[in-house]
């Protein structure tokens, strides 16, 4: 009796550390990769960065 | 001399003035230094004393309805004598030739130019005690689109320590504080200002009769007043435009995200403060405004768990991985980031403006409404000036920036749109009553010897502070009654 109990509660400790991993992951799939902006002919916007074309090609 | 209303008797006779100024902050104080060294009599009136005090301070609450202005109606302004300037940060710069221009389409711009009002340039650089060479230190920036913001350090000038001993002793200026303007009473006919009700905090009240009349009560209370003297005309004094107080601007604080330094050459000085250049602002079609990049900013916690959330943000920080990771979910700063701060010009809008509450003051007065709001034409200057900024940091080589969704995209709607306790228009300029309150002279539509200081009487906002502009339009004020 006393071990399954010993047992419940270790199981609930565990799920408890779950969470902060869980919610970080789910919080990254949240995450959208968002779309290169093209600008004009030197510059490209890429997740937010503004940045030159030349930097890439 | 000064007098103190609260300690002069119900049956006390005010003499007759040449000029009476209601508001003894840098408007009211320069215009009235201006007219005793021309020899005027005046009468300067404080509604407050000469120290901070809360039941002043009070009669300044108001409501805020439109955009979040926090508690800035009574936190903004001081009510004692040397007003904001009491608290004021210093910081001087001035307009553009075409920040007088009609920028919005829909109002047009200030009926006089720059040249009328920077005769005055180097008078008011010695009221706030910057140095001679103040503005020639700029250092030239190399780009194309935007140019460095010429500004100088005022000490900053503290209106109620330089100039009360002056004033106690001047033969010309009667200085009365706890002079609380309560009506400005006209003549039969609506266009002469007979005389003034001023109420001492015993609630006595008193009547100062002038050749000519000034209010410099600031922005926020300058229209206020107008408004709220409505017993001989009903829409309130000088409001036959029903403009009175319409069109309030302020400078928008945004944050423009982060950036990384690339060539260490163009951050020296830690700091780099643009503005657009005249050229791009009319090719764009968009306001002034000065966009700050600091090359190495500290970051900052706030709230109750401030010590908690900071330790944590420098955990993080301390690791590239953890930063990284963390930049992946939202925006996360760190401390030696490039942070990206702005003061951008907010475009006349007759919908952004000061109404009366039905809930009154201890003096009877109306409280105001502040309905502050921001059009489609500033939120497209908003946008165009930071991407516009990013671009020429990038095509220069100077840095990389981040900007955040709300500027990349107009569908996204900005968090929080700040402010710079710079409150501007309400009784603004303009030749034709129907788009403004006063004239080029600063005289009320309508009322022959009535007239507003201050920064209520700005037609556009321009990318600058304010005060060095207040100043020299006060000299010009100053001068213009004198010539009366």
């Amino acid at each position: 009796m006393a071990k399954n109990s010993a047992n419940a509660g270790k199981r609930q400790f565990l799920k408890l550390l779950a969470i902060p991993p869980l919610f970080f992951v789910s919080k990254l799939a949240m995450y959208k990769q968002k779309d290169t902006i093209l600008v004009d002919n030197d510059i490209v916007i890429i997740n937010g960065w503004v940045l030159l074309k030349s930097d890439f090609y | 001399m000064l007098f103190d209303l609260d300690l002069l008797s119900k049956n006390t006779k005010f003499k007759q003035y040449d000029v009476c100024i209601c508001g003894a902050g840098p408007a009211g104080i320069t215009v009235a230094r201006t007219l005793a060294a021309n020899g005027k009599r005046v009468a300067l009136l404080e509604g407050g004393s000469l120290t901070y005090t809360e039941d002043s301070q009070r009669l300044y609450e108001g409501k805020s309805v439109g955009v979040n202005y926090w508690d800035a109606l009574k936190t903004c302004r001081l009510r004692f004598f040397g007003g904001t300037s009491n608290h004021w940060t210093g910081l001087c710069s001035f307009f553009d030739e075409s920040d007088f221009e009609n920028r919005s389409q829909a109002l047009p711009g200030w009926p006089i130019s720059r040249s009328d009002v920077h005769k005055y340039f180097d008078r008011a650089k010695e009221i706030l005690d910057l140095p001679k060479n103040a503005f020639q230190d700029t250092v030239a920036w190399s780009g194309s689109d935007f140019k460095t913001f010429s500004n100088a350090q005022s000490p900053p000038t503290r209106f109620n320590g330089k100039y009360l001993e002056e004033l106690k002793k001047s033969e010309n200026i009667d200085l009365y504080i706890n002079a609380n303007l309560t009506n400005v009473h006209l003549d039969a006919g609506h266009t002469i200002v007979d005389y003034l009700e001023v109420t001492n905090n015993k609630n006595i009240v008193f009547s100062v009769t002038a050749k000519q009349f000034t209010l410099a009560l600031g922005t926020v209370e300058n229209a206020r007043m107008l408004l709220a003297c409505n017993k001989q005309i009903k829409a309130g004094i000088g409001n036959q435009g029903d403009m009175v107080g319409r069109c309030f601007m302020e400078h928008l604080n945004i944050t423009y995200g982060r950036f990384v330094v690339d060539n260490a050459t163009y951050w020296k000085n830690g700091r780099v403060l643009l503005q657009p250049s005249p050229a791009i602002i009319k090719k764009l079609k968009i306001g002034n405004g000065v966009i700050a990049f600091d090359s190495n900013a500290k970051t900052k916690s706030y709230g109750r768990l401030r010590a908690l959330k900071q330790y944590l943000r420098n955990l993080v920080c301390s690791s590239d991985t953890a930063t990284e990771l963390a930049r992946k979910i939202q925006d996360f700063p760190c401390d030696g980031d490039g942070f990206i701060t702005s003061m951008i010009e907010q475009s006349p809008n007759p919908d952004s403006r000061i109404t009366l509450d039905k809930v009154t003051d201890r003096f009877g007065i109306p409280k105001v409404i502040l309905t502050w709001n921001i059009n489609k034409l500033d939120m497209h200057t908003i946008r165009t000036i930071g991407l516009t900024a990013a671009k020429e940091m990038a095509k220069l080589g100077a840095a990389r920036v981040l900007l955040p969704d709300y500027i990349l995209d107009e569908n996204v709607s900005i968090k929080e749109v700040g402010s710079h306790c710079h409150q501007m228009g309400t009784t603004r300029m303009s030749s034709d009553p129907k788009y403004g309150v006063v004239d080029g002279n600063s005289k009320v539509h309508g009322i022959s010897n009535l007239f507003m200081a201050g920064s209520s009487v700005f037609s556009t906002g321009g990318g600058c502070n304010p005060t060095f502009t207040v100043t020299m339009l006060s000299l010009r004020l100053g001068e213009h009654l004198s010539s009366l």
